[in-house]
């Protein structure tokens, strides 16, 4: 079973959408990566059913997200405008939520007692630093032990341990996870992982680690080039096997980004 | 169950909310301070006046009881309107700031709207009623002493109607 964006157009505000024909099959883990304001989040929204303007389908397992209802299990993620609002403990708020998502508790007590601190189980979610306040939401994702997992920028405001931790908490989990991420140093370890490349509301791929750092990139017109990603500037980049300079030469493969907003 | 977890979260959030406390509760009970040691500090000393001389003390005692009820009334109904005004806004504020999760809940919980609803008003009616017994418990307490020294306690004639 898949999740499955059909021509999506999703936005904010009636007609202006930062998704723009987003066709997307979602079997396996992913990662989306791509520049900030590309449309990840947007994506993640989409996908849950939350956004306030959209078009095309979205299908998780089959059925059309707007007839979703009472699903507990299926679908979590890491958003905060997904939890209540409430100036109570994190304790209290992820009892509530879980219990309701019929998602472990304990489980996700375990995750912020070694990733995170045990003092952010007894804060409000605005009392905690963004790398705590993370910690929790992703423990929450994490926790709810539903089948799909969209976990949007889930490394943000991290120290490095506590990075390569959730790394592998995320990587141990059963789930089919979907990463929005700008961070390009988890890829190494996400070997098997499928990639998208999101850029300016659209998604190109997918392509396996291995092959994206292979690619070459240019701006010049490349026949066969595995993809070519059309800007709103109009103009176009070019990842081919051929022609351009590798993105193996680049310090880190961050440099990418640099390349995606050329205009 | 969902209804009850709903519940019992919103009301442990209300009633643990300093906010909701002071604007609900505590600033209230300073305008019932005001109104009982402040606007009606010379009550007392001018009523007995009123009466034309020779006035049978009973009559002045039953008036006086009548008086210090009714504007002890007028009082605790005022604030309690004040106060259930600014709880509202408190929970209308919730609902605002709630509508993805509940959404998003709907979809992937076992928490319906119904539910998730009825849980958020029995919580809000709960906490409105908490708030409304300190209110009408600092009334009847202010006024007893300011008007009749707790020899004679202002009680509501009906202590269902003041607290609804």
């Amino acid at each position: 079973m898949v999740i499955e964006l059909i021509d999506v157009f999703a936005g904010y505000r009636r007609g202006d959408f930062v998704l723009r024909g987003v066709n997307l099959r979602i079997s396996s883990n992913t990662i989306v990566l791509g520049p900030n304001g590309s449309g990840k989040t947007t994506l993640l929204r989409a996908i849950i059913g939350t956004v306030i303007s959209r078009r095309g389908r979205v299908v998780i397992d089959g059925v059309d997200v707007d007839s979703i209802r009472g699903s507990p299990g299926l679908v979590s993620a890491n958003l905060l405008e997904l939890v209540m609002q409430s100036r109570l403990p994190v304790k209290h708020i992820a009892s509530l939520y879980l219990d309701l998502v019929s998602g472990d508790y304990d489980y996700f007590k375990d995750i912020v007692l070694r990733i995170g601190e045990k003092s952010a189980l007894d804060k409000g979610l605005h009392e905690l630093s963004a790398g705590l306040r993370i910690v929790v939401l992703n423990a929450l994702a994490l926790a709810a032990k539903a089948k799909y997992i969209l976990l949007d920028e889930p490394f943000e405001n991290l120290d490095p341990a506590r990075r390569v931790a959730m790394l592998s908490e995320i990587a141990r989990s059963r789930s089919v996870k979907v990463m929005a991420t700008h961070t390009t140093w988890l890829l190494k370890s996400l070997a098997d992982w499928d990639i998208y490349l999101m850029v300016e509301g659209l998604t190109y791929g997918s392509l396996k680690p291995h092959e994206l750092v292979e690619l070459k990139v240019s701006r010049e017109s490349v026949s066969d080039a595995v993809l070519s990603i059309k800007l709103r500037s109009g103009s176009e980049i070019y990842l081919s096997k051929r022609i351009g300079v590798p993105l193996s030469s680049f310090d880190s493969l961050d440099k990418l980004y640099e390349v995606l907003i050329w205009q | 169950m969902a209804v009850v977890r709903v519940y019992k979260f919103y009301l442990r959030d209300v009633l643990s909310n300093g906010y909701f406390w002071f604007w609900s509760v505590f600033f209230m009970m300073f305008w019932l301070f005001m109104g009982a040691f402040v606007y009606g500090a010379r009550f007392a000393d001018e009523f007995s006046k009123q009466f034309p001389i020779g006035t049978p003390s009973p009559v002045i005692e039953e008036t006086w009881r009548e008086f210090t009820l009714h504007y002890t009334a007028s009082w605790y109904g005022s604030i309690a309107l004040f106060s259930m005004s600014s709880i509202t806004i408190g929970l209308t504020q919730y609902i605002f700031y709630s509508t993805i999760p509940i959404r998003y809940l709907t979809k992937y919980s076992k928490a319906s709207p119904l539910k998730f609803y009825t849980g958020f008003t029995l919580s809000a009616i709960t906490s409105t009623v908490i708030f409304t017994l300190a209110l009408l418990a600092t009334s009847i307490l202010l006024y007893s002493y300011k008007f009749h020294g707790f020899k004679t306690l202002i009680s509501p004639k009906n202590m269902l109607g003041a607290v609804s």
